[in-house]
């Protein structure tokens, strides 16, 4: 492009009859319409480029968290952002769509199957996988081993049921999460005696961790990995028949052969980034920064912590996380991002 | 009886009452069911557009999430609905899923419900398809979003299916109804129409002006109608029929009886116009004699003067002078007679009236008349004054002459002739009586009547050719005159002309 420039400097000014120009004069002609052209087209570019890039927010902490780090960088690499606040379940379609177009935390035991059919239908991408390992699962605190022996196998569980009553009955209750997992269907397969009494709101949960915590007493909760609760509470996962796809789709598969679900959920998923399959071309430092961003188990239990339990905003949080692990995140960035730190 | 029976009104009636009816049930009937038609063509159109409501949200979520087996799940309950041939899912112009019998451009293409079957184009037509297409709209973040289309079909068979028993009622309905309508009509038409028409028909038909007196109608009908009306009114018709016929032979028979008299009346005017015609002949055959006999004597008197001319014999020449001048003044008399009879005949006689000397007219008429009287040895007598009438002179003295010449022809030997006068009022009546033979009373009437002359003329041969007297009576009715005759057989007749007089002599008659 500079070489273009040199040689237009030498030609302008001297229109001359095409045959008496010199070859140089001549490439640099092509070089200029190669310019104008290219100027023409740019705003095009620019346009779609200048476009707000939208990064999903759901409803807990750590993903929040998380979805404001990206759009730091991404506003740092000079991009628009907004953030779009939506549910698991319909952030897959406005995905799709490309009305939403990043997702920051993709959980293996609750978004796989809609991840991977919008994989397959190649209306998303695959933005890689953090380092973190995650988990969600039926859990408990530490002190609750020494009221049910046994734990924190299953079986333990089965045999204790009525030290998780709050009623004083023999049926012992389950806190799950506000999200739609299978845990009835696993209660009825595997016959035990709980109840599944789902909270609203996470919050709720911990609050009812909270108070049995103090009193010590017996709670099994829905909780998962990476969180801000393994940072603050000590305690264990149930440790449920061992997860297998066929789990999910085949009755006879398990211990019951009558029901699906007689199986725990995924004990080392992944938890993976995804992109709308439109950004890499609109935005591509993003997209390649999105594919480098990378965050272990602490990391994220500690970032939701710092809103859950210290009650800062998931915004503050996010700026004190990039200011203080700013070479981190800068390693993130290609270096062809990094020269321009504009818009590519 | 007439017979009416191929173009009988009951025929007409059925016919063109069946074929009206036929027309109006057929158009009233496709009417029927082309709006059914259109009626189920819009309940369709409008089930189609209930899907919409019925599987939007959910086909959104589907397509939302991309749920290929919830998609199919809800293409399958749209495709259970018996009027959907079809439903097809589009996104950002993509088939995205489709199941059935769909239109992609503008060929129609059948999906097979089994998994991963292949679309089989079909030679269908487009046209032949109702299709109902609806964005599919997803509720994201308080904001409808448009992430496809779905398109639902139903072909025109489905309307035609669902019609199709509807269509045959309609019919059935159409055609019961015609017939039984016919039916009644028919059996109404006949009852209270054709009968009565009929039984009207042949009573016309069969009545006969001659045998009045045995008409009887009856139409046997227990409620007043038109028919009713004409069965009355044709009662009271023939009724008057009866009257006038009576009425009419009455006047044919007096017709006859006029008939009879005029035929009658026509015999006698032909026997008159044979005898007319008959006396005509007579004149020509007399005027053929009265005229040769004076020509002759012209003649041969005249060759006789001429072979003794040079022989002096002056009084056998003067006498044969006078005959030659009598012959010819005879001659001349009668045809000024005829010929002046002819003017008449023919409107051209010409009068002249002036007041006139009554003593001219009679003194230049004895003159005239004197050597016939001498000849038949009759005396003439004049009574009258002088007076002044209006008259032609010449015609009067014509008149005047004839009457004392006839006098004098039909006198007796020795007899005698007068002429008289009277006045009455403003006219003179002149009188001429002779002392002849007379008339007889059943010759009277012909006297004045042209070419005919009395028998007893005829038998004692006196000259004359039977028109001197019906000259007479033209001249003096043209005159403002008039001629009549009184007369006795055996003592003579007296000749009468009234003839006004003129003004300023009124009263100086003696």
């Amino acid at each position: 492009m500079t070489a273009c420039a040199n040689l237009i400097t030498i030609s302008v000014g001297s229109l001359l009859p095409i045959f008496l120009y010199s070859r140089a004069q001549l490439l640099a002609l092509i070089c200029g319409v190669f310019i104008v052209a290219s100027s023409a087209l740019l705003p095009a570019a620019q346009h779609n480029a200048s476009q707000p890039i939208r990064i999903v927010t759901n409803d807990w902490s750590s993903q929040i968290v998380l979805a404001h780090i990206a759009g730091g960088i991404f506003e740092h690499l000079g991009y628009q952002i907004e953030y779009s606040s939506s549910t698991v379940a319909e952030q897959w379609g406005a995905m799709a769509l490309g009305i939403d177009h990043v997702q920051v935390e993709v959980w293996e035991g609750t978004m796989s199957d809609m991840f991977t059919r919008m994989v397959a239908a190649g209306r998303l991408v695959d933005a890689g996988s953090h380092a973190a390992v995650t988990r969600e699962e039926w859990w408990y605190p530490d002190y609750v081993e020494q009221l049910c022996p046994g734990l924190p196998d299953w079986q333990a569980l089965k045999a204790c049921s009525a030290l998780f009553s709050d009623d004083g009955s023999s049926t012992g209750k389950y806190f799950a999460g506000p999200w739609e997992k299978p845990e009835a269907a696993r209660v009825r397969a595997l016959g035990m005696d709980f109840n599944v009494s789902a909270v609203v709101e996470a919050d709720q949960l911990w609050q009812a961790l909270e108070e049995a915590s103090q009193q010590k007493r017996a709670i099994v909760l829905f909780n998962w990995t990476p969180n801000w609760v393994e940072a603050r509470y000590k305690g264990k996962f149930v440790e449920f028949p061992a997860h297998a796809p066929a789990c999910e789709t085949d009755p006879a598969w398990g211990i019951n052969p009558d029901f699906h679900y007689d199986c725990g959920n995924p004990a080392k998923g992944w938890l993976k980034k995804a992109a709308w399959i439109g950004m890499q071309e609109r935005w591509p430092c993003a997209y390649q920064t999105l594919n480098h961003i990378n965050f272990e188990n602490l990391m994220i239990a500690q970032l939701a912590a710092r809103v859950d339990v210290d009650g800062m905003t998931h915004e503050a949080a996010a700026k004190e996380w990039l200011k203080n692990n700013q070479r981190l995140w800068l390693s993130w960035i290609d270096e062809s991002c990094s020269e321009t730190t504009g818009l590519q | 009886m007439v017979n009416v029976a191929q173009h009988s009104i009951a025929k007409q009636l059925i016919k063109v009452v069946f074929a009206f009816y036929c027309v109006i049930a057929i158009a009233i009937t496709s009417v029927h069911i082309f709006a059914e038609y259109r009626y189920t063509r819009d309940t369709v159109s409008q089930e189609l557009e209930s899907n919409e409501v019925t599987f939007g949200s959910v086909l959104a979520a589907a397509l939302w999430n991309l749920d290929q087996e919830q998609l199919n799940t809800v293409l399958d309950a749209i495709m259970s609905l018996p009027i959907v041939t079809g439903v097809k899912v589009s996104q950002s112009d993509q088939l995205f899923a489709a199941k059935g019998t769909v239109i992609e451009g503008a060929i129609v293409k059948n999906y097979p419900s089994g998994k991963g079957a292949k679309p089989i184009d079909t030679s269908l037509d487009s046209d032949a398809f109702l299709f109902y297409e609806f964005p599919v709209v997803y509720d994201y973040q308080g904001g409808m979003i448009e992430i496809g289309r779905a398109t639902v079909y139903s072909s025109a068979s489905v309307v035609f299916d669902r019609v199709e028993l509807g269509f045959a009622m309609l019919i059935i309905n159409a055609m019961i109804k015609t017939l039984a309508l016919w039916f009644v009509f028919l059996w109404v038409g006949k009852r209270i129409l054709l009968e009565p028409l009929n039984k009207l028909t042949q009573v016309i038909d069969e009545v006969n002006l001659e045998k009045l007196d045995g008409f009887s109608i009856d139409l046997e009908s227990r409620y007043q109608n038109e028919l009713t009306i004409i069965e009355d009114k044709f009662r009271v018709m023939v009724g008057k029929l009866k009257q006038d016929k009576i009425k009419i032979d009455d006047f044919n028979r007096d017709l006859e009886r006029q008939v009879d008299v005029r035929t009658e009346e026509l015999n006698d005017a032909k026997i008159l116009a044979e005898k007319a015609n008959n006396a005509k002949t007579i004149f020509l055959s007399r005027m053929s004699h009265e005229l040769r006999t004076p020509l002759n004597a012209i003649i041969g008197f005249s060759k006789r003067q001429m072979r003794i001319a040079d022989k002096d014999k002056p009084e056998q020449m003067k006498d044969m002078a006078e005959t030659i001048f009598k012959a010819g003044s005879h001659l001349l008399m009668l045809i000024s007679d005829i010929m002046t009879y002819m003017e008449s005949e023919q409107g051209n006689i010409q009068v002249n009236l002036k007041p006139v000397s009554l003593k001219k007219i009679l003194d230049d008429s004895l003159n005239m008349v004197a050597s016939t009287a001498e000849k038949y040895d009759i005396s003439l007598y004049n009574h009258c004054a002088d007076v002044r009438i209006m008259a032609d002179p010449g015609r009067m003295t014509q008149v005047v002459i004839n009457l004392l010449t006839n006098a004098i022809k039909y006198n007796r030997p020795e007899g005698e002739v007068t002429i008289s006068c009277e006045e009455k009022s403003d006219k003179l009546i002149l009188h001429v009586r002779d002392t002849g033979v007379g008339i007889p009373e059943n010759e009277m009437h012909k006297v004045f009547e042209p070419f005919t002359r009395l028998e007893y003329a005829e038998y004692q041969a006196i000259e004359g050719t039977g028109i001197g007297l019906a000259l007479c009576d033209f001249l003096m009715k043209r005159m403002h005159g008039d001629i009549s005759v009184e007369s006795f057989v055996g003592e003579g007749s007296t000749f009468s002309l009234t003839i006004p007089l003129a003004k300023e002599v009124v009263g100086e008659l003696s």
